[in-house]
Order: C-alpha cells, then sequence, then structure tokens
C-alpha cells in the first residue's frame, strides 16, 4: 500500500501527497535521511530502506530525489514499477522546469492526479484470518457481493478464496482474500497470506474460537505478516453468550469491532471499518507486536 | 474442442491472474474462486522445495478443467505457471494429459517479455491435433524441441548425467532456468531415460536407455514398386537412379560424421513429421508411388496447399515428382525421415571405460549397466512405445 510521494530538490520539498500519514515516527527527520540517500544514487536507480513498518523507496533522476512511502509488509517489486512510471509521467510534464530555476515557482499540484491514479492500480491485500465458520466468506460476500445478499448457510471454503473490493476507498481498491479456516487449511496461509497488509481476524465471539485463534492461527500471522496492521471482527454479536467485541479484543491483543456479518445492514458498517483500517483512523495492532 | 486456453500465473497482492486466454471472450472456468482452488489443489501439502509440476483434471456441474502446472519454484515467481484447457462438460480431460503438459511446456519456455502471448491462440488450435498424434509425431517433437535435443545428444555421447548438471546445461542453452522435471518428464513416459538415486549423490541421475534421432531411410514399397514395373518405366528409372545417388552420398555422410549427419538435419526433419499435412503426405507416400491427383484425393488437401507443401518436401530432399510422358505428375519418396530408436548398446563400453578412467562416480556408473541391462531388448517383451 503506497501512502505517500515526496519530491526532494535541493533539500527542499517541491511536492508532497500524503494519503495515509506514517505515525508513530519522526517523518520529516526520515524523510530528510532517505532524500540524501537518494541523492547518492545514480540516475533512474532504484533503492529503499525500510524503518519500523514502512518502506520508503526511493530513486534520483535530474538532481531530484522521489520518495514512495508504503507498508514494508506490501509487495516492494510493484511499487518499484509504479516508482518508474510516476517519475517518467513527472519528467514529461515538468522536465524542463525541473532542469532550470523556474521549479522554484512551479506548483506541482496538478501532479496529485497521476500520483493517485497510480496508486490506485496496485490493490491493498486485505486477510481474513480465522477458523472454520466463524463468518470469513460471509464477510467476503457481504462486501463483495451485496446483491446476492449474505450466505445463509455454512460450507466450508476449500483452500481460500477471493474477490476485488472497489467503493470508497479511493484512491485505494482492496484485495480480499478469504482463508480456508480448516486446520488442514492453516498450513497453507503462507502460501496465499504474502504482502499482505492488513489482516481481520474473524473471530465467532467465543472463547474456544479465541484459544483457536491465538494457538492455531496467531503463529502463522507472526512468521508471515509482521509489519501488517490488524483488527479483530468479534462476529456473532447476536448469538446468546457471544463475548463482548472489547473482551475478544482484549484476550487477543487486537482491537476489537463487533459484527452481525449474516446481516445485510452490517454492510455499511463493515466497509467503514475496512476503509477506516486503512486510513489508520480506528484503533489497530502491528501483528508483530501482539501481546496475548 | 475445448472451449478455451488459458494461461495464469501467481500474484501477490490478487491471486491466480489471468495473463492470456483465448478466445479472449472465455469467461467460464476462470474466475477468481475457482482459480484459487485450483492453485489449492495443485500446492496443497507442498512446499517450494516439494512441488513437482503436474497434472490435474477437475469435474465442476457446468464445465471441466484440464489443468497443468508448473510448481511452486522461486523461478516461477511473476511468471506464467497454470495453464487451463477449459472443457465442455461432455469432454474428457484425461484425453489431454500429454497434450497439455507439452503446450504448458512450450508456454512456460516462452515466458520471458511476454513471448507466449502471441503463442497462445496457435497453442489453442493445436491442441485438438495433439492429442491426435502418432507416437512418432510424440517422439519428433521431443527431437525437435531444442533443449531436450540437446539432452538427448549429450546423453547419446555419455549415457548419464546429473539433474544438477543438466540444469545447468539447460541454462547455458537457453539462458534461464527452466524446471528439469517438465523437461524429461515425456522422454521417461516414452521409455528413453530413466531417473534415479545414486547413493551419495546430491542430485538425481538421469540415464539414456533408448537412443532416439531422425534417419533419411530409404523407402522399400517405392523401390520395390519402381522395381516391379507398378510405374511408367522412365518414371521408375528416373526414380531409382536419384535415389540411389542420393543414398550413396548420405551413407558417405553418416560414415564419415555420424552424429553430424544426424543432428545437423534432425530439427527440419522432425519439423515435416510435426506438420500435420506434410505429415499426412509422408503417410501416403510410405505406402507406395502415387499420383498426383489421387494424392490430392487422399490427403484432402487444396491445389495450392498440396503444391506448396510439395514444393518443399521435394526442396527437402524427401520427395521426387516425375511426369510421365502422358504428363501425369508421380509422387515419390526419395528418402524416409523416420523417427528410430535404439538400444544404446555402445553405452556399455563408454561407461566401463568413463569408471575405468575415473570420469564419473562409480556408484553412478554401477547404476547405470545395472540400468541398461535391465532395459535390455532381450529383458523386455516389447520396446513398443506407449500409445
Amino acid at each position: 500500500m503506497i501512502r505517500a510521494i515526496h519530491i526532494f530538490k535541493e533539500g527542499q520539498i517541491i511536492f508532497e501527497d500524503v494519503i495515509v500519514p506514517t505515525k508513530d515516527l519522526d517523518t520529516s527527520a526520515i524523510l530528510m535521511l532517505v532524500s540524501s540517500s537518494a541523492r547518492k544514487l545514480q540516475e533512474w536507480k532504484i533503492d529503499s530502506m525500510e524503518i519500523e513498518r514502512y518502506r520508503y523507496v526511493y530513486l534520483n533522476s535530474h538532481n531530484t530525489q522521489f520518495i514512495i512511502t508504503m507498508d514494508r509488509q506490501a509487495s516492494p517489486q510493484k511499487v518499484s514499477e509504479a516508482m518508474m512510471s510516476l517519475v517518467s509521467k513527472f519528467m514529461t510534464a515538468f522536465e524542463k522546469i525541473i532542469d532550470t530555476n523556474e521549479w522554484k515557482t512551479t506548483d506541482f499540484s496538478p501532479f496529485s492526479l497521476g500520483f493517485r491514479a497510480v496508486v490506485s492500480r496496485i490493490p491493498v491485500k486485505v486477510i481474513l484470518a480465522g477458523h472454520g465458520g466463524t463468518g470469513k466468506t460471509t464477510l467476503l460476500e457481504l462486501a463483495t457481493l451485496p446483491s446476492k445478499g449474505p450466505p445463509q448457510e455454512y460450507i466450508p471454503t476449500f483452500f481460500g478464496d477471493k474477490a476485488l473490493l472497489k467503493a470508497d476507498f479511493d484512491p485505494y481498491i482492496f484485495s480480499m482474500f478469504d482463508l480456508g479456516g480448516q486446520d488442514r487449511f492453516v498450513q497453507e496461509w503462507s502460501k496465499i497470506i504474502r504482502s499482505g497488509v492488513m489482516v481481520v481476524i474473524v473471530t465467532d465471539s467465543t472463547q474456544e474460537n479465541i484459544e483457536w485463534t491465538k494457538r492455531v492461527a496467531y503463529p502463522v500471522l507472526k512468521t508471515e505478516l509482521p509489519y501488517a496492521r490488524a483488527i479483530v471482527i468479534a462476529n456473532k454479536q447476536d448469538l446468546p453468550g457471544a463475548l463482548s467485541p472489547e473482551e475478544v479484543g482484549a484476550q487477543l491483543g487486537v482491537p476489537g469491532y463487533g459484527m452481525q456479518a449474516n446481516q445485510a445492514d452490517f454492510r455499511d458498517r463493515w466497509l467503514k471499518l475496512l476503509k477506516d483500517l486503512a486510513f489508520e483512523t480506528i484503533e489497530s495492532a502491528v501483528v508483530g507486536e501482539i501481546i496475548e | 474442442m475445448p472451449e478455451g486456453l488459458a494461461v495464469l500465473k501467481w500474484d501477490d497482492e490478487l491471486g491466480p491472474v489471468v495473463v492470456s486466454k483465448t478466445p479472449k471472450k472465455i469467461k467460464v472456468g476462470l474466475d477468481p474462486t475457482t482459480s484459487m482452488r485450483v492453485y489449492g489443489i495443485a500446492t496443497l501439502g507442498e512446499t517450494e522445495e516439494s512441488q513437482k509440476p503436474g497434472f490435474n483434471s477437475l469435474v465442476f456441474p457446468d464445465f471441466k478443467l484440464a489443468v497443468y502446472y508448473g510448481g511452486l519454484n522461486m523461478h516461477l515467481k511473476g511468471l506464467p505457471s497454470m495453464v487451463f484447457l477449459v472443457l465442455n462438460p461432455d469432454e474428457d480431460p484425461e484425453v489431454y494429459k500429454d497434450a497439455l503438459p507439452e503446450i504448458a511446456t512450450q508456454i512456460f519456455m516462452n515466458a520471458d517479455d511476454d513471448k507466449y502471448k502471441k503463442l497462445v491462440p496457435k497453442l489453442y488450435k493445436q491442441i485438438e491435433r495433439y492429442t491426435q498424434m502418432t507416437p512418432e509425431q510424440r517422439q519428433a517433437s521431443i527431437i525437435n524441441d531444442p533443449v531436450r535435443r540437446i539432452i538427448i545428444q549429450t546423453l547419446m555421447k555419455q549415457g548419464t548425467i546429473q539433474s544438477a548438471e543438466l540444469e545447468e546445461m539447460i541454462f547455458e542453452e537457453v539462458g534461464k532456468k527452466i524446471d528439469v522435471d517438465i523437461i524429461l518428464s515425456p522422454l521417461v513416459k516414452m521409455g528413453v531415460i530413466a531417473t534415479g538415486w545414486v547413493e551419495g549423490l546430491s542430485s538425481e541421475v538421469i540415464y539414456l536407455t533408448r537412443a532416439m534421432f531422425v534417419l533419411r531411410k530409404t523407402s522399400l514399397d517405392t523401390i520395390k514398386a519402381a522395381r516391379e514395373e507398378q510405374l511408367p518405366a522412365d518414371v521408375a528409372e528416373k526414380f531409382l537412379q536419384s535415389t540411389q545417388e542420393y543414398h550413396r552420398d548420405y551413407l558417405e555422410r553418416i560414415r564419415a560424421d555420424l552424429f553430424e549427419t544426424i543432428w545437423s538435419e534432425a530439427e527440419g526433419l522432425t519439423k515435416y513429421i510435426l506438420d500435420f499435412d506434410i505429415y499426412d503426405i509422408i503417410q501416403v507416400l510410405r505406402t507406395g508411388p502415387i499420383e498426383k491427383e489421387r494424392l490430392k484425393v487422399e490427403t484432402k488437401l487444396e491445389d495450392a496447399k498440396l503444391n506448396k507443401h510439395l514444393k518443399v518436401l521435394e526442396k527437402a530432399n524427401i520427395i521426387m515428382r516425375i511426369k510421365d510422358k502422358e504428363r501425369r505428375q508421380h509422387i515419390l519418396l526419395k528418402c524416409n525421415p523416420e523417427v528410430i530408436t535404439v538400444y544404446p548398446e555402445w553405452l556399455i563400453q563408454r561407461t566401463v571405460d568413463l569408471y575405468n578412467d575415473e570420469e564419473i562416480v562409480s556408484q553412478q556408473a554401477i547404476h547405470y549397466l545395472e540400468v541398461l541391462k535391465m532395459s535390455h531388448p532381450s529383458q523386455l517383451e516389447s520396446m513398443e512405445l506407449p500409445e
């Protein structure tokens, strides 16, 4: 997931577009550090630097430094390709300006459109993880197949499923992966979840399921996606004896949110949760830092 | 006829993605849920190290799939790794068990720079005919393949090679890493090679059990027809003189350098065997000489196409076109391009020499001699290749 772009010239930021800010870090100090590394790079060579859960991909062209901030867990290859495309676009529009002093007085803000168009071409990978029967497929279909209506019958998912989700998440689109939750499929998760940026841990809000999640799901998620952001869905809140979202969240060490995925009117809440997780406007946890 | 052919790759963000398909409008069998399931079936319980390429057939309510999966290996990352043949519910996917791996291998070998995308429509048209290939055509397709040709050439010289060495050799030839299992699989099926593990060696060992090459044989039926006056005298005389001269030269070339003579034109000759129209012509001519008009009826080829193929075959010294006094054109097989397999007897002494000179690991040499013993014609009831 690409979060931001910063373009530096002679130590100054001449353009920036921040979609999701990097919290918990001294961003301006880091960007200065990265831009000074970028300045030493050969023309059109791409390099990257990893700090905490972020990756800074940078390139130097025409003595101008381009820095893309992305989630460390996402695939760097596509972002590198995006970088080449972005810099080409930028140079096509501003090459003459950037090579003269004119850049000091130029408004580069129209470049935002081009930047966000490129961002929208790289889907943000969302992982729905949890035991069989907790409602992962129901959540997938609730989000991606609203006209079908949530499934009322439980059919175990073989291996996994996937679907693209385009909603009010501009400039992002989500690539949703529903993992087969039967025990025999958990060992297969590592083949599917690589590059997952957001993890939605789905539970049926029972004590037994919480224990399973900690014992079986957490080891795989922590190994494969240590830098991904996670929330817990405390599903099946309508069932008698369901633990509260706060209780589920507290026991799993991840902020919990209540849900009734088999009810179509929960769709808006579900989409809002996904959006808030992507834009980091709700509480979430970093998978590798989860303390049970 | 299959409903379509599609190539898929694994994309970390998107999962299995269709990167090329034909016909363009085909959707059935290629939805995300199905492709994830197929990926799951192909990889279930396997790791990157343990995964082997393989064929799967799947039955769904509205369609069937024949799938060839290239493996989870690192070198397939970001490249095509699955080939789907979409079939209607009445078709049997097992029919494509031999053809699909061949088609898929051609796609995987042309993965760089998306070259395979141009091949897909052509391969789709060919797949039906692939299933109708004769055993000889299947052998010819092996010899026609540059990588497999080099493997056979190498094994005909030294008899055995370790898989790791072979991988390096393939890399040098094609400039990229290709899964050895994909390459060797049809050779094993045909009984041309055997593979096995030898104690102390870190990679599998490959052994030649039948040498395979293409030869220009004399067409005995054609010569017999000419000698037994089944042809006008002037035609027979011209043919016999020409074919005799040609084969005398050919034999001299073989005596001077057997290896060079055989392999220098292997690709060209197998190309004719693999072309279904040309192969039909050769098949008819193998039974004896024929007048052109009759050949047209037998092969069901249009005039222009037949003429074009005959011209090509004449230029390649495979046929002769001779007109008799009544201006009737006779078509005769000057030499018969035929795929031959023989027991590699010469490799027994060769292996003993390599063993004595310590140029081969002793266990590997001993194992190969055992393989040669087991595959000796006297030990086998029949050397017929599988249909």
